[in-house]
């Protein structure tokens, strides 16, 4: 396979993009080596982190690209609009790497993490000091102090008869109804989600389908993601809780309503997805190799290029 | 009638009815007992990392029930298979005296199922609302359980 190529924001395109675009350039493809997982991505105020096995940042207001030094070889990325410059990393070593400086240094946090591949991460919604790691054959692991010690706080989900790994995690601003919030998680079998509370795994469900049941009126909608697929990547907007993108072989897929009906916003197989923290329409995403932005939901798509 | 007589008759009287109210009184508390007796035996599946259902099961026994707690991965399969809807699954299901029981049910409620004994497969309160017991240690505010079964769904108990 070729080698990993972060090309430079062309400041030019950039500053010529349209309202339905942020550049109008071609893109190289940025097809993973056989050594370093797919890139993962994130955003960190109006910059994007792009990390791999090593980590690039893109400064969008000015087209400014930068090579950071990394903890490692980078699974999952995790970011907090309340906290900028906080980088959380999941290293395919094991363990998680923090950043307090938007990635330029980094301090591994690993006291009490089984010990493996970290998959995925998620900082909580609401605290920036509250971070999930899914590790790879184990399960999903929490810090209440910003990584300093861990727990696990749930085995796998058992799906279709087997307990799947988590490929990626987000933590949702929506109520559970149990005084807390969402963790969301994408696995091979498809979407699941979990109370902060950590009873159980379950399905994504309409909040007032069974008063529809028992009214006999028209259920609410819903349309989930296509069946059969991984949900390879999942970024929530904290801008506007309920909108939900997901990165699948099929393509790039939207909700508004925190899961229970999917769009679909764009071919091509999606492995990495990103929203701004403070504009639910500013998105990028890997597709097809390429990584692209969105600043309009999605409805146009645009390049990241060699300068 | 002579005072004697009087006497006699007035104490015979006041013995019989003492001895008749005490025994309808008896006989009272007896059918009492028996209509208001239902199944303290219940089983419970859930899934082993399920806390609030451990707490359920602690609520339930506190309220005189024996909790048999079976774990099970596949409740939620269990549960659909045992008709209920899958729009409305608890956080747990339960089998009592031929009732399903799915979720945190509060006690009063199933009592009153098993009092009732409607035609119907059993009742479920979806999710896991913060104010049901287990989640909180006794109900508090409203929960709306729904009866579910061959003629489908509808709302048991609204409060």
């Amino acid at each position: 396979m070729s080698k990993i190529a972060y090309p430079g924001l062309s400041r030019r395109g950039f500053l010529a993009a349209g309202a339905g675009a942020w550049l109008t350039v071609a893109a190289k493809p940025l097809l993973a080596q056989a050594t370093a997982p797919d890139p993962v991505l994130g955003f960190d105020g109006d910059d994007l982190l792009v990390a791999s096995d090593r980590i690039r940042r893109y400064a969008l207001t000015d087209g400014t690209p930068q090579n950071l030094s990394g903890p490692g070889i980078v699974q999952a990325l995790a970011t907090h609009p309340d906290r900028p410059g906080l980088v959380v990393a999941g290293l395919a070593s094991g363990g998680v790497s923090i950043s307090e400086d938007g990635g330029q240094t980094w301090e591994t946090r690993a006291t009490g993490l089984a010990e493996g591949a970290v998959d995925a991460i998620a900082i909580a919604a609401g605290n920036p000091d509250l971070l999930y790691a899914a590790v790879h054959g184990d399960g999903l692991w929490k810090s209440e102090n910003a990584g300093g010690t861990w727990s696990l706080a749930m085995d796998r989900p058992w799906l279709e008869e087997a307990e799947h790994d988590l490929l990626t995690l987000a933590s949702v601003d929506l109520e559970t109804g149990m005084g807390g919030i969402w963790i969301y998680a994408g696995t091979e079998a498809g979407l699941t989600r979990v109370p902060d509370c950590f009873c159980r795994w379950q399905d994504v469900q309409p909040g007032n389908a069974m008063d529809a049941l028992a009214s006999g009126e028209t259920p609410p909608a819903e349309f989930p993601l296509p069946k059969g697929e991984p949900v390879r990547a999942l970024a929530a907007a904290p801008s506007a809780p309920g909108i939900l993108y997901a990165a699948l072989p099929s393509g790039l897929w939207m909700s508004a309503d925190g899961g229970v009906v999917w769009s679909h916003l764009a071919e091509g197989s999606a492995s990495a997805v990103a929203v701004h923290p403070g504009n639910a329409d500013r998105l990028a995403a890997i597709m097809d190799g390429h990584l692209k932005l969105s600043r309009d939901g999605g409805a146009n798509w645009v390049a990241i290029a060699a300068a | 009638m002579n005072k004697s007589t009087i006497i006699a008759t007035f104490v015979a009287v006041t013995i019989g009815g003492t001895i008749a109210f005490t025994s309808l009184g008896l006989a009272e508390n007896d059918d009492t007992s028996k209509v208001g007796e239902t199944s303290k035996e219940i089983t419970i599946w859930r899934d082993p990392g399920c806390g609030c259902c451990d707490s359920y099961a602690d609520y339930l026994e506190t309220h005189g029930y024996s909790v048999t707690r079976v774990d099970d991965v596949n409740f939620d399969e269990r549960s659909i298979d045992a008709g209920v809807p899958a729009q409305g699954l608890g956080c747990h299901l339960a089998e009592i005296d031929g009732y399903h029981v799915s979720g945190l049910v509060p006690a009063d409620i199933i009592e009153r199922l098993l009092t009732e004994r409607p035609d119907i497969t059993g009742i479920t309160l979806p999710g896991m609302p913060a104010n049901a017991p287990g989640m909180a240690p006794e109900k508090t505010g409203t929960l709306k359980t729904y009866a579910f079964g061959e003629d489908g769904v509808s709302v048991y108990a609204d409060e």
